[in-house]
Parts: C-alpha cells; structure tokens; sequence
C-alpha cells in the first residue's frame, strides 16, 4: 500500500516551537485515487497560476478548495493518521540528536499505519537536519578527495561572497554559546580585518595584503561552502539508510511484541522535494497542517472541508 | 497464558495475535469491567456468555452479572499499535478464562464441565455469594486511624491482636497495607531488607490484586521517603509492566500518578513531576482532599525548586488548611513546605518562624529516624542563617545520630563556617567526607554543599587553589546528579572573591564554566513555563522568568558587566 507522510510546527530548533509538534501520514490503499487528485490538483494550480503547493503558501480560499478536493476523493478506504508532541521532546539543544528524535517519531507512525502489510511504499517529504553548521563546521577537513580537489578549482562569484559571508556568519552566530566558542578559528578567518591605522598608503606590498585577506576570508566561505553541500548529500543518503532501518527494527519489534506471524515486509522510501508535486504527500501536509491550527490557535472556526477532514483524520497525543 | 486471537491492523491487514491477560478482583453480582481495553459489545458477550453458563450450572441461585477486572499488558499494546483484536474471540477467551477461574475458586479443576460446578454448589455460595460486605470491625478501623495519626507503635500493637484469618476482604484490604508500611518502617531503610518484606508480604496476599497493588505502592513510598536514588523508578516499573494504568481504578490511578510524581520531584525531574502531579490531581475522585493535599505539596515544592515562591507558597498554604481541617497528622509535612520556600526565598526570620511551628507539630506525632534527621537539621539551618548558633549546635548534635545521607555532616561545616573556625572545618572534613568510604553513603546534594562549604573556607582564608578544587567537586557532585541550577549557582564565588588567574583557569580546566552556564540556560529555557503545566493546580499568576533572571546575573558577572551593589537574586536566593 501507499502511505505519504509530512509534518506541521517547528522540528528544527529546539525551543522554538511553543504550541505542539505534528506528525501525519495518509494511507491510499489504491494508488488510483492518488493519480485522480494529483490531476485535480495540477489543473488548480494551473488555473490559480501556482508553482508549488505547500498549506503555508496558501491563501485562505486557495485552501479551502484544496481541503474541498482532498475530502472528496478520501474514499472509504483510505485512512488519515496524525500524531503529536509536547515541544519537550525536541530537549536537547543538539541539532545531530534532533535528527535522531525526528526519525524516532516517523519510524514510529510509520510502524503503526504498515503493521502487517507486507509491501510499503512509503513516500515523504522529509527535511534532516545533518546540515547544521556545527557538523558543518567539524567536517570541513573530513571531504572525500574529489570533493577537495573540487573545492580547490572552485571559486565564489564576486558578487556572492558578501551574501555567502553574511549567510554563513549568521548560521554561526546562532549556535549555541559553547559550539561558538569551538567555532572561533573559524570565526577568526572569516572576520579578518587590516586594522587601518597600521596602514601606509605607500606602502608597496599594501594591494597584496589586502589581496591576501580577501582570498582568505573567500577560501574560509569556499570551505564551509562545499562542507554543506557534502552533508546535505551525506545527510539525505545516510539518512535515508537509517530510516528505513528503523522503520524495519520497529516493525520487528512490534511483531514479535504482539506475536504476529508476519515477515517483514518489501520497503521503499522515496523523499521527495518541496519542489515536486505528490499528491499524497500534499494530503499529508493539509492533515497535519490543520492538527497543527486546531491544536495551536485559539479561534476555532473551519470550513467544511476541513471539519470533514478533522471527522475523517483520527490524531493521537504521543509521548 | 497465551491465547492466539485474529486482530486487524491500521492498514486493514489481518494478522494473528498472541494475547496473555489475567482476570483479578473476581466477584458474582458485583461491579462490572469498566477498562477501556474492552469495547462495549465485548463485555457485552462476555457477560452474556458466563452468566449463561453459571445460570446453567446453578439455576436455583440469582445471578445477574459478573464482576471482574481484565488485565493485559497485550491488550495495551495492540491498542497503541492500533490493532484491533476480533471481538468475537476475545470475548470468547476472556469468557473462558474467568470460568475457569471460577471453576479453581470453588475447588474444581480448570476447564470444568457444568457437573463438576453443579456438585460444588455450597461453595460457590459461599465464596462467592456468602459474604454480604460488613462495616469493618472497631478494631480495624482503629488499626488505620492510629496508623493516620502516626502513632505507629500503638497500630503496630493493636495489629497483632488481631486474627487476619478471621478477616473479611474488605477488612484485610484496610489492614495489610498498614501492616506492610509498618514492617517497611522497621528495615531503616535497607533496601534489601525492605524488599524481601514486600516479596513476603506480596506472597501472603498473592490472590488479591487490588491489595497488592495497594502494597506495591506502599513499598514505592517507602523507599522514596528513605531518598534511595533508583529504588523507587525500579518498582514503579515494575508495578507498570504487572499493571497497565488502564487496569487501575480511578482512585488507583490518581494515587499512582502521585507517586510517580513524587518519585519524579525526588530525582529532580521536575518538568515530568508536575505533569503527573497534574494528571493526578485531575483525575482525582471527588472528594479526595487528604491525596489533594499531598499532590499540592509536592508540586510547591518542585515550583520552590525552581524559584517560584509565590505559587509555591500558595499551594502549600492551601494543602496546609486542607490538611489541618481535616485534622490529618501530615500537616506537618505541608507546613515543612512552607517553612522551606520561606527558607530558600531567603526570608530567614520567617523560615526559623515556620519551621518552629512545624517542630511542635511534629513533636505529637512518632517520626522515623530519617524525619527526625531531617526536621532537626531544619532547625540547624534555620538558626544558622539567623545567628542563633547555641541552638543550632544542640540542633545538629542531635542530628548526627541519624545522619545515614550526610547532611547533617554538611550543615555542621556551615555552622562552623558561619562561626569562622575554618581550621575545626578542615578537621571535619577529614573526618567526615576526606575518604570515599565515608563518602559512599552520602546524597550527592548532601556532598556537593560540603565541598562547597569547604571552598568558602578556603576562599576566605585566601588559598585560593584548593579552594576552587573544593569548588570544582561540588560543581561535579551537583552536575553529574543534573542539579544545574545549584551548579551555576556556585559559579559565583569565582567572581566574588579576588581569585588568582592560575586557580581561575584551574577552574575552567576541571569544569568548563561556559558549558555550566549553557546547562542553566538549558534548563531555565525548559522550566520557564512550569505553571502552564499545572492549569488544575496552580491559578494564574504573573511571575517573571526567575531563572532567566538568575542566568543573566551569572552570565554578566563572567563577563564583568555585573552592576556592583545588592538587590541582586543570587542574594536573595539560598538553595541549600
């Protein structure tokens, strides 16, 4: 069977989150009725001239003729499942172990919606975090060799080492005050500065130290530069590797748990881009971004396709 | 046992189940299943099902229903898989598991036919008809009052007058728990001891469910009263995995998450305490004062942990009057709370005041020796902070004796260190904490304020060296038992005295200060939305973020932008 699965509140930084962190899935036991609201949807975008469909772009009115179509082709056999979680869970300000929680949970609702199916095909739209700038930062000196020779020929546009120095200065910035501290060598070439007093305009060699800083705070970006593009990559893959372990560990471990004679069942993951139109995955995200309102505001007012929705979507609090 | 049920799974799929439950508190025309584990059309059948059957073995007798309560771990587990077991076969295999435990109670073998029931007619009437609940008798009433008031000696006489044989259920389920606590009492807090007397205890009761949960719980108190560190966790598990929580009655439950919020508030959890406080309170059966009260108690006394006076203050005011009104002997235990938030508020006039009320409360009722230990270094301290140091020496002579965690060893070094007599500090020390021997029965709080005590010492006599190695092992004490805010609290005495840059990087080498305050941060972050967590017990107030406040100060003091002068919370706090 299909299951899609997305998330609703801030999973990324800890403490940021004040209200509840949601996670969803929806099971389409026919895979028909996917494609059927996949060209509902495209022919809505079309015609409201939209790129990309995610429930926070939305307006108002958009949103509810998209809860209108998504309720319409929740057919009897498809099941709506969201779970939620105090902020607290997110308790290390670690953003490695954020990861760590993150891929507990969705292994977890994964679990309970494929018990006992033996062919899942999971599709999600997931974000890890690996590269946050304290791993960033570590592995700088750890690339693949063809990643550093790379790196070496590779060279920042003029004009985007200004955006890049403050992009990157502020990721830096907001680390906590202990992994800032283990960053201050790097801190240090990127803020370099010729202190102008010392400075002799006629001085013979001043262009080529003023050359010479440049090139380093450029080659410091160059560096940080391609060790995010390494970890973003490693993350996803590494990440995809261990979800799907933990998605097959739970499932053993409730099966023997309840003593079902069941085998493990054929797994695919595909995770797919903010970018790309999956219908499943958009259903997900209206699911969860309507537990995240009803759990989170205070006004309380839907429309019928959202109070359709909340009758059909079942939603548990989880520790 | 096992049986094997077919059950169907979130996605529709159809698997097959093992499933082990046990059937407790057995009864015919009593009080029906009301767990939420079993839908209504289950019971429904279950019910249809085994009062058939025992209508068709005893036509003559009136039988309108079974009462029983079903409990399973699996049963709990397939719902939070969202398995859903087949009704018609759990109904079946619960229907024939409690008539074959009818069939044992009245002597017949397991799985017996109607004829074997039928011959056993007298005792079937007997065991499960014959015995119409009686008011308790004068003496076993009387067993629990004395117990209450905490005249322990005189329950503990009264209770072996009396023949437990002869004792209807209901009477045996007043008495057992306070013979338990009673026994509990005399193994001073020897963990193994107290085990092994729960194991006999639990044996003499083995048929009973609801009594022995009630003495689980028992144990669970008191071994949290004794302050062991992993005890208390250890047999909470152990009373989940025999008991889901959606087995227990609904006064069961609410005294369940009490104690478990206790053992939580003992471990310093108090985020985890509170919500079970919470839920405890509201769960609670109307009506309930007495347990009220000691939920309020404990949740002032994680919000005084965490510098909320105010609300802390008010709770245990009100647990107070409940308790007082009510003529309940733990009062005494509220008013220790109150003392105590005067106490770590720093309003040491007013502390000495409560706790003095709280002594002669205390003094009607029989203590163990830990509550004497510890209402006699409240006292110690108490005077301590306000100079009084003739009676606060009697105090902590008198506290010795039953000094098993090391506290009163702390608080006899703050006596000293108040008087100045540094060089009688060292001697102590020495003879009290130097060797791990002496260290290895100590609470790691008890220690971390010795080490501390001792760094003044030092600090004050100029050595700054081993005064910050002092400081650097209370540090560790209170970190590696996860006390940040007394960790970070410590902090201070490295900006406050004219330390030497050596002793300061010593300092830093051993205990990294920025990891200290990011620690507090941490944990002020976390616990700055305590009250929200206690809507049913806590009302609305405004107070400002105390530990934010707290690791501002500390934070402008390491980086030398601290404003000189006083006003400051970290003066105005005291934790020990």
């Amino acid at each position: 069977m299909e299951y899609y699965f997305d998330e609703s509140g801030n999973w990324q930084q800890p403490g940021a989150e004040r209200h509840r962190l949601v996670m969803g899935g929806v099971l389409f036991r026919d895979r028909r009725t996917v494609h059927r609201l996949e060209e509902e949807l495209r022919l809505f975008m079309a015609e409201e001239r939209l790129d990309r469909l995610h429930a926070t772009d939305l307006t108002a009115a958009q949103k509810a003729s998209c809860y209108e179509m998504l309720v319409n082709h929740l057919v009897a056999d498809t099941r709506v499942l969201v779970h939620h979680y105090s902020p607290d869970v997110l308790e290390s300000s670690s953003r490695r172990k954020v990861d760590e929680i993150y891929l507990d949970k969705a292994a977890g609702l994964v679990k309970v919606m494929a018990l006992g199916d033996p062919e899942v095909r999971i599709h999600y739209d997931l974000k890890f975090h690996y590269a946050w700038p304290a791993n960033v930062l570590r592995q700088m000196d750890r690339l693949p060799w063809y990643l550093k020779k790379a790196r070496d020929r590779f060279q920042l546009k003029p004009g985007a080492v200004a955006d890049e120095r403050d992009r990157i200065r502020k990721k830096v910035d907001a680390l906590p005050a202990y992994e800032r501290s283990r960053a201050r060598g790097f801190l240090d070439r990127l803020n370099v500065r010729i202190q102008c007093d010392s400075l002799d305009p006629f001085d013979s060699e001043l262009e080529s130290r003023l050359n010479e800083a440049k090139s380093g705070v450029a080659q410091a970006l160059n560096d940080y530069f391609w060790s995010e593009l390494w970890q973003h990559f490693r993350g996803q893959e590494l990440m995809r590797e261990r979800f799907r372990d933990r998605i097959l560990a739970e499932l053993q471990a409730t099966e023997s748990l309840l003593g079902m004679d069941a085998s493990l069942p054929r797994l695919t993951i595909r995770f797919w881009g903010k970018q790309e139109l999956n219908a499943g995955i958009f259903a997900a995200d209206l699911a969860c971004n309507l537990a995240w309102r009803m759990l989170s505001e205070k006004r309380q007012e839907y429309t019928p396709g959202e109070q359709k929705l909340l009758e059909i979507m079942e939603m548990e609090q989880c520790e | 046992m096992n049986t094997r049920i077919p059950a169907i799974t979130f996605n529709g799929s159809v698997v097959e189940c093992a499933l082990s439950f046990s059937i407790e508190d057995l009864s015919i025309n009593g009080s029906e299943e009301s767990s939420p584990l079993l839908s209504e059309r289950v019971r429904g059948r279950v019910q249809e099902v085994v009062v058939g059957a025992l209508r068709r073995a005893y036509p003559d007798l009136a039988i309108e229903r079974v009462g029983y309560r079903l409990v399973s771990r699996d049963l709990e587990n397939l719902r939070a898989n969202r398995v859903r077991p087949d009704g018609e076969s759990l109904a079946k295999a619960i229907s024939h598991r409690i008539l074959n435990e009818v069939a044992v109670r009245v002597g017949a073998d397991m799985q017996a036919d109607l004829d074997s029931l039928r011959e056993r007619q007298p005792i079937f009437r007997r065991v499960f008809l014959g015995e119409a609940p009686r008011p308790p008798a004068p003496a076993v009433e009387r067993v629990g009052v004395l117990f209450e008031e905490r005249r322990f000696e005189e329950a503990a006489g009264l209770l072996r007058e009396l023949d437990m044989e002869s004792l209807s259920a209901e009477e045996r389920e007043r008495v057992a728990p306070v013979e338990l606590a009673l026994e509990l009492r005399r193994c001073g807090c020897a963990v193994p001891r107290m085990e092994a007397c729960y194991a006999a205890w639990s044996k003499r009761h083995a048929s009973e469910g609801k009594l022995r949960r009630k003495g689980h719980m028992v144990l669970v108190r008191a071994l949290e009263d004794c302050r062991h560190i992993h005890a208390p966790r250890k047999w909470l598990r152990a009373f989940e995995e025999k008991w889901p929580v959606s087995a227990l009655m609904p006064d069961e439950r609410s005294y369940y998450w009490y104690s478990k919020g206790r053992t939580e508030y003992g471990r310093g959890e108090f985020i985890g305490a509170l919500e079970l406080l919470e839920r405890a309170a509201a769960e609670l059966p109307s009506g309930d004062l007495p347990l009220l009260a000691a939920i309020q108690t404990v949740a002032a006394n994680c919000l005084a942990d965490n510098l909320l006076f105010e609300p802390a203050r008010r709770l245990a005011e009100q647990a107070l009057e409940t308790r007082k009104r009510l003529a309940l002997a733990d009062a005494f235990e509220s008013q220790g709370a109150l003392a105590g938030i005067a106490f770590k508020a720093g309003r040491f006039d007013e502390a000495r005041e409560e706790f003095l009320v709280y002594a002669r409360m205390a003094e009607e009722l029989e203590l163990g020796s830990d509550e004497r230990n510890r209402l006699r270094n409240y006292l110690a301290k108490s005077a301590i902070m306000v100079g009084d140091f003739d009676e606060a020496r009697a105090h902590l002579e008198r506290a010795m004796e039953d000094d098993r965690l090391g506290f009163s060893a702390a608080l006899w070094l703050l006596w000293l260190l108040h008087r100045g007599e540094h060089a009688a500090m060292d001697a102590f020390y020495a003879e009290h904490f130097l060797l791990p021997e002496r260290q290895r029965g100590c609470d790691p709080f008890a220690l971390g304020w010795a080490y501390a005590f001792m760094a003044r010492a030092e600090f004050a006599r100029g050595r700054w060296e081993p005064g910050v190695k002092y400081l650097a092992r209370a540090v560790g004490f209170f970190r590696a038992d996860r006390y940040h805010l007394e960790a970070a609290w410590l902090l201070r005495y490295l900006w406050e005295y004219p330390l030497s840059g050596e002793a300061l990087s010593l300092f830093e080498r051993i205990q990294p200060v920025e990891e200290i305050l990011s620690d507090l941060e941490e944990y002020a972050r976390r616990h700055r939305d305590l009250l929200d967590r206690i809507p049913t017990l806590a009302e609305e107030v405004d107070v400002s973020p105390r530990l934010d406040s707290l690791f501002e100060e500390l934070a402008a003091l390491q980086s030398g932008t601290a404003p000189p002068g006083g006003g400051r919370l970290l003066d105005r706090i005291c934790l020990y």
